[in-house]
């Protein structure tokens, strides 16, 4: 446990000397200045959601694959992996340090449009959530690649992918099986949070469809990362 | 302290073999040179003994164990220097220091103070690593490969990148950590580092080692048993060192001009290199 909080807080001196710190905070003030502004239209908890994945994706999914590409280029993972360091620690970490950043974000845009009035527990559940899947979608992709643009043009689809489940919450389409796809759990979540009472069925989907991507998704990470990353 | 026996590699997805039935042993106490250009399989070979490529044929013994039967702990027995430097730029050297550190036992650490003395770094510590020169992060490499008090390192081109004078102050470390009683691995293509720090010197080329022997030995063994007289005129003349003392020939000739420099002709490391292997360090 020492060595997760000792990993999480080098995590984050890390990020904020490579001034991703200040990048999340710009990212967060201009989405919050665009909440402030959608908040007068009708729907606008459906903009908030859209930016609250927008904004998971940024800082999960982006941020975790250029940290990882930065490493490699600075031959620091080789030099990692030589340690006693613990793999799931160094990934957790990660994900954990990420995620806590962007809840923050995520929060910043809801007090905007909601004051108080939402459910913090189903709020901060699918926010969270959806920033360590993201995450955890980055070092997938970032283990088959070493260059940015790899990374970049490989996350254009898998983004696309992942999202798949907005178009049926902006009603564009009624697709059934996109609610298997593992950010939907989030989605119930943040969706629900802002009512009073919330659709339960899908707040009990949601926590469940969580409980099975997440530690799905983390294990098919590990195993693609400790043989793409560590055991070369 | 590694013992390793008939050892193959093959890379995934790969059809052909990158070593092939290696033999060789470090004892405690020594430094062991792994010489061969680049592409000869010292990096895959040192990737398996610091347990980072699996899937490999043959035995691989270290301490009292298989290596595939160690642990974690593994990790806090050894210390790799690499070749490159690599650490986080945007942190200062310190920092770079402390962050490693964190992964290890808190009883094993040496202080942070004495160990940049010894690269003569310590008035760098505190600054970011990305204003240092390349030999500056090399320094760096080294101290972060022994701050834990491993008993086995792996030292990788451990001079590459140093002007002499760090060059010359790495070399005396090293050796100060072999009469600590260490068991270090060094690979280079640099004869000159092998010649002067190793105490026995594996050659491989193609995966293959193609030899295992003392330096001193080697160019003993390949060399002439003869010195090579020059004179102040630049006239010189070789004779053989057996019978030296009574060699008439040798006699009169220092006696007929100033002598200049009298050396013995034993091979360079490189020259036994080329001989054995048929193959140059630089190709």
């Amino acid at each position: 446990m020492r060595e997760f909080f000792g990993q999480f807080k080098w995590q984050f001196l890390i990020f904020q000397r490579n001034n991703l710190i200040g990048m999340i905070a710009g990212v967060t003030v201009f989405y919050v200045a665009v909440v402030y502004f959608l908040k007068h239209f009708g729907e606008a908890e459906k903009f908030v959601t859209l930016l609250i994945l927008t904004d998971s994706s940024m800082i999960g999914f982006i941020f975790i694959g250029l940290s990882i590409i930065l490493e490699k280029d600075q031959e620091v993972l080789s030099a990692l992996f030589v340690t006693p360091v613990n793999l799931h620690s160094f990934l957790i970490s990660r994900v954990l340090t990420l995620s806590a950043l962007s809840l923050v974000c995520a929060f910043g845009m809801v007090l905007m449009v909601r004051g108080t009035s939402f459910n913090p527990i189903h709020f901060s559940v699918g926010a969270f959530s959806a920033c360590v899947l993201f995450s955890l979608f980055g070092f997938f992709v970032v283990s088959y690649t070493t260059e940015i643009l790899h990374f970049t043009l490989r996350s254009i689809p898998v983004l696309m992918g992942i999202s798949l489940p907005l178009l049926n919450y902006f009603d564009l389409t009624n697709l059934g099986f996109l609610k298997l796809f593992p950010v939907q759990g989030s989605l119930y979540l943040i969706a629900n949070s802002y009512g009073h009472s919330g659709n339960v069925g899908e707040i009990v989907f949601g926590y469940l469809s969580l409980a099975v991507w997440i530690p799905l998704s983390y294990w098919f990470v590990f195993r693609t990362f400790r043989e793409k990353l560590v055991n070369t | 302290m590694i013992k390793v026996k008939n050892l193959s590699y093959t890379y995934p997805r790969s059809e052909s073999r990158v070593l092939h039935q290696l033999n060789f042993e470090i004892n405690r106490g020594e430094i062991f040179g792994f010489l061969g250009p680049s592409g000869a399989g010292k990096s895959t070979t040192q990737k398996i003994l610091y347990k980072i490529l699996r899937g490999f044929e043959g035995e691989v013994t270290v301490g009292d164990r298989s290596l595939s039967d160690w642990g974690r702990e593994y990790f806090e027995r050894i210390g790799v220097g690499f070749e490159l430097p690599n650490h986080y730029l945007k942190l200062t050297a310190r920092e770079n220091l402390e962050l490693f550190a964190s992964f290890y036992p808190k009883e094993n650490l040496r202080d942070l103070g004495p160990l940049f003395e010894i690269v003569a770094l310590e008035d760098s510590m505190d600054r970011r690593v990305e204003e240092f020169s390349k030999g500056m992060k090399m320094r760096l490499n080294f101290i972060r490969a022994i701050m834990h008090d491993p008993d086995i390192l792996f030292f990788d081109e451990p001079t590459v990148g140093l002007d002499p004078i760090n060059a010359r102050r790495i070399k005396h470390h090293i050796e100060k950590l072999r009469d600590e009683g260490k068991t270090i691995f060094v690979a280079t293509h640099d004869m000159t580092v092998a010649d002067e720090l190793c105490d026995r010197v594996s050659f491989i080329v193609e995966g293959e080692i193609r030899l295992t022997e003392k330096p001193s030995i080697l160019k003993n063994q390949y060399g002439k048993h003869a010195v090579l007289v020059e004179l102040k005129n630049r006239e010189q003349k070789e004779f053989p060192v057996a019978g030296l003392g009574e060699n008439a020939e040798f006699l009169e000739f220092i006696r007929e001009g100033e002598i200049l420099r009298i050396n013995t002709l034993e091979a360079t490391l490189e020259e036994v290199f080329i001989r054995i292997t048929g193959k140059r360090l630089s190709e």
